[in-house]
């Protein structure tokens, strides 16, 4: 069975903690000095009081006018709750100058407690910074016992309680407040530390008695309304399917990607400095905005005003996107801040903006959040968000050459994108020229064949490339093969039309042939004719001749006559 | 803050005598040294704060009496306060750790927290209290 939870309507707390603190139960909150643990602790306050379940918070380190200055500067009004007896300030600001003279223990916290809660009907308790009260025990064994006396005496009121404790010992198991891990239900460490000169904060249950929870170290930042946490759990069960291809706004590219970029996919871009990453992603912007659809720019390279100016040079025009607020720039530099904070800028960002794309450029740059692991840390969880929210995330990648496979994605990404473009220098001869293609596209029939990738005053163009025995030939190389090809064709072209000549010009010879031919037949003819009328007529006159005679051996010397002729 | 000052402020002008509220208070029975000239010559407005019955409790009662009796001979006023009847007295004065002695007259009461076992800390505190009145 698990326990009773109290929501502490903090969301990605809550999701961590599935669901939130046990009920009537103490949990302990311990990191370093500005980790956030007493505005986390606070938070817990204001959100329960806001959904009409008051609570006392009791700061021991803190005067409660200064707890009140720094509520409002989180967007909390205090005095406002404190009116409506949804908060009690408890001022537990320990007098330094006290005399100490013999035992003594907490009953008046415990008195003032007691009241507070039955007069405002308190269900929630927080004591700030509880090592401060006990540190004046300055005895190891008292301040247990005190710590006992006051766990169960708490218990005993069934008020769920957050302690918060100043530790920055974790794990070397030697910290003045170890015992506090042990006796509370339910354990959150926050963890403030420096990474690379840029400061990350990281959230762990480290226990929660007799349940389950989100065991991870889970990201987390400080700003105006509250601490916000990303869990990363479950995300992927959120998932939305892959929807209709996106014009890339170059319709020889979409036709490379079977369609386009699909929707709710995750596009990388990878590619060398200068090969055209900026500007392909600008181009698809620009596309969609002009259709109406809103795009959220990320942007850690260049201001928006930067980005404008160059994409202008190469024909692709962003201002009247950005005047019409389709396209939406969030810039910053990567090292400003933690991981968590531009994660949850962005995420603010979706949230506020409701994007149809998200374009970020250049993880390569995230990774000066801090580290490889900040970088992919990052990317995981805008994956995650952009899925969530059917959103269409473009990202450029910075690599060093033209890298193997696993470079240009950065090993752990690559799992985490549907379609890689992969752009290239290929050097030949004495220029160097770009060529672009599809490395991987999930779930889409796509080309694999490079192509030549321009970038001109007008935009982006794609040109076939020339694909023979000497391989890809890009560029001047590839004209003057062309030339090779045109002038080849020519060539042949010329010996056709010769061989179709020859033979015409037999076919006449022929023709001429059978014309004299026919001709010498005729004639041949003619004159046998003639012949047969001569021997006709001297046949005639020997017949005469004969006859005069008296047509003696007529027949034998017919054919006597006969073979002679 | 400083609302308990008024309540006292009738006593101000009483013979000297202690006076101790809420809570009885047994007179000490071990010390009978002759009482000691290091009171301050004015009176003395205290309250002390007890949980119940508890045992450190008690114990401050029982040496806060010894201590009027034998320094402070009728030059105390002592209100006792109980901070499980009484919560709201403990959260003005901000008592979290009993028992405690609150001393007024001066212009911030001074604390002492503990069962007062020590007599020369607690008239210490007292004549420092004094002494800051007078500056």
């Amino acid at each position: 069975m698990q326990l009773p939870r109290v929501a502490t309507g903090n969301p990605g707390l809550d999701e961590v903690l599935f669901g939130g603190l046990p009920k009537g139960r103490t949990t302990l909150f311990s990191g370093g000095p500005g980790c956030g643990k007493s505005i986390l602790g606070l938070e817990f306050l204001v959100r329960g009081a806001l959904a009409g379940h008051p609570g006392i918070l009791v700061p021991f380190e803190e005067h409660i006018d200064a707890v009140r200055a720094n509520a409002l500067t989180l967007g909390w009004d205090l005095a406002a709750l404190e009116k409506q007896n949804l908060i009690m300030l408890v001022d537990a600001h320990v007098d330094h100058e006290m005399v100490l003279s013999g035992n003594f223990d907490l009953h008046g916290l415990l008195g003032i407690i007691d009241g507070a809660a039955r007069f405002l009907k308190a269900e929630r308790l927080v004591l700030d910074a509880i090592d401060v009260l006990l540190r004046y025990f300055n005895d190891a064994a008292r301040e247990r016992e005190q710590f006992f006396f006051l766990n169960d005496w708490l218990l005993n009121r069934k008020l769920t309680t957050v302690l918060t404790v100043k530790r920055s010992d974790f794990g070397n198991g030697s910290g003045r407040y170890e015992f506090l891990d042990y006796l509370a239900d339910c354990v959150v460490h926050l963890d403030q530390r420096v990474n690379q000169q840029v400061t990350t904060r990281r959230l762990r249950v480290v226990k929660y008695r007799g349940s389950n929870y989100g065991r991870n170290e889970y990201p987390y930042v400080t700003a105006p309304g509250g601490i916000t946490v990303i869990p990363i759990s479950g995300a992927e069960l959120r998932h939305k399917p892959l929807g209709n291809p996106f014009t890339s706004g170059q319709p020889q590219l979409d036709e490379m990607l079977g369609g386009g970029y699909p929707q709710n996919s995750c596009i990388l871009i990878a590619g060398a400095s200068g090969t055209g990453k900026t500007t392909l992603v600008s181009l698809f912007a620009r596309t969609a905005c002009e259709r109406g659809e809103r795009v959220l720019f990320v942007g850690f390279e260049e201001s928006a005003e930067a980005l404008t100016g160059a994409m202008l040079s190469s024909g692709t025009d962003l201002r009247p996107a950005l005047k019409a607020g389709t396209l939406r720039p969030l810039t910053s530099m990567p090292e400003a801040m933690g991981i968590e904070e531009h994660l949850v800028r962005v995420a603010k960002a979706i949230e506020e903006f409701g994007p149809h794309h998200v374009v970020l450029d250049a993880m390569s740059a995230v990774r000066r959040m801090g580290s490889d692991r900040a970088a992919f840390d990052f990317m995981v969880r805008l994956v995650g968000l952009c899925r969530e929210h059917g959103i269409t995330l473009l990202f450029t990648n910075q690599t060093k050459g033209n890298e193997q496979m696993g470079e240009i994605a950065g090993e752990e990404t690559s799992s985490l994108v549907d379609t890689i473009l992969s752009l290239r220098y290929i050097e030949v001869g004495s220029e160097t020229n770009r060529t672009i293609g599809v490395v991987k596209s999930r779930g889409m029939s796509h080309s694999n064949q490079l192509r030549e990738f321009r970038i001109t005053d007008n935009g982006v163009e794609l040109a076939e490339v020339y694909s023979g025995e000497g391989g890809v030939l890009t560029g001047a190389a590839r004209q003057e093969q062309e030339a090779r090809d045109a002038a080849e064709r020519r060539r042949t072209t010329a010996v056709v039309e010769a061989k179709r000549s020859e033979i015409q010009r037999r076919k006449a010879e022929l023709e001429a042939e059978t014309a004299r031919l026919s001709a010498a037949v005729e004639q041949a003819e003619i004159e046998l004719t003639q012949l047969e009328i001569e021997r006709n007529k001297l046949r005639e006159d020997q017949d005469t001749r004969y006859a005069m005679r008296g047509g003696k051996n007529g027949d034998a010397d017919g054919a006597t006559r006969e073979d002679s002729l | 803050m400083r609302c308990a000052a008024e309540r006292m402020e009738t006593q101000t002008e009483r013979p000297a005598r202690i006076r101790f509220k809420g809570v009885g208070m047994s007179t000490s029975n071990g010390n009978i040294m002759a009482p000691q000239p290091s009171g301050p010559p004015h009176r003395v407005r205290m309250t002390l704060f007890v949980a119940g019955e508890e045992r450190n409790s008690q114990a401050a009662r029982t040496n806060l009496a010894r201590i009027c009796e034998s320094h402070l001979s009728g030059r105390a006023d002592v209100e006792i306060v109980d901070v499980l009847q009484d919560h709201r007295k403990a959260l003005e004065w901000r008592v979290l750790l009993t028992p405690a002695l609150l001393i007024f007259n001066a212009d911030r009461p001074t604390r002492v927290t503990g069962t007062l076992q020590e007599a020369e800390r607690v008239l210490s505190a007292i004549n420092r209290d004094y002494a800051g009145s007078a500056a």
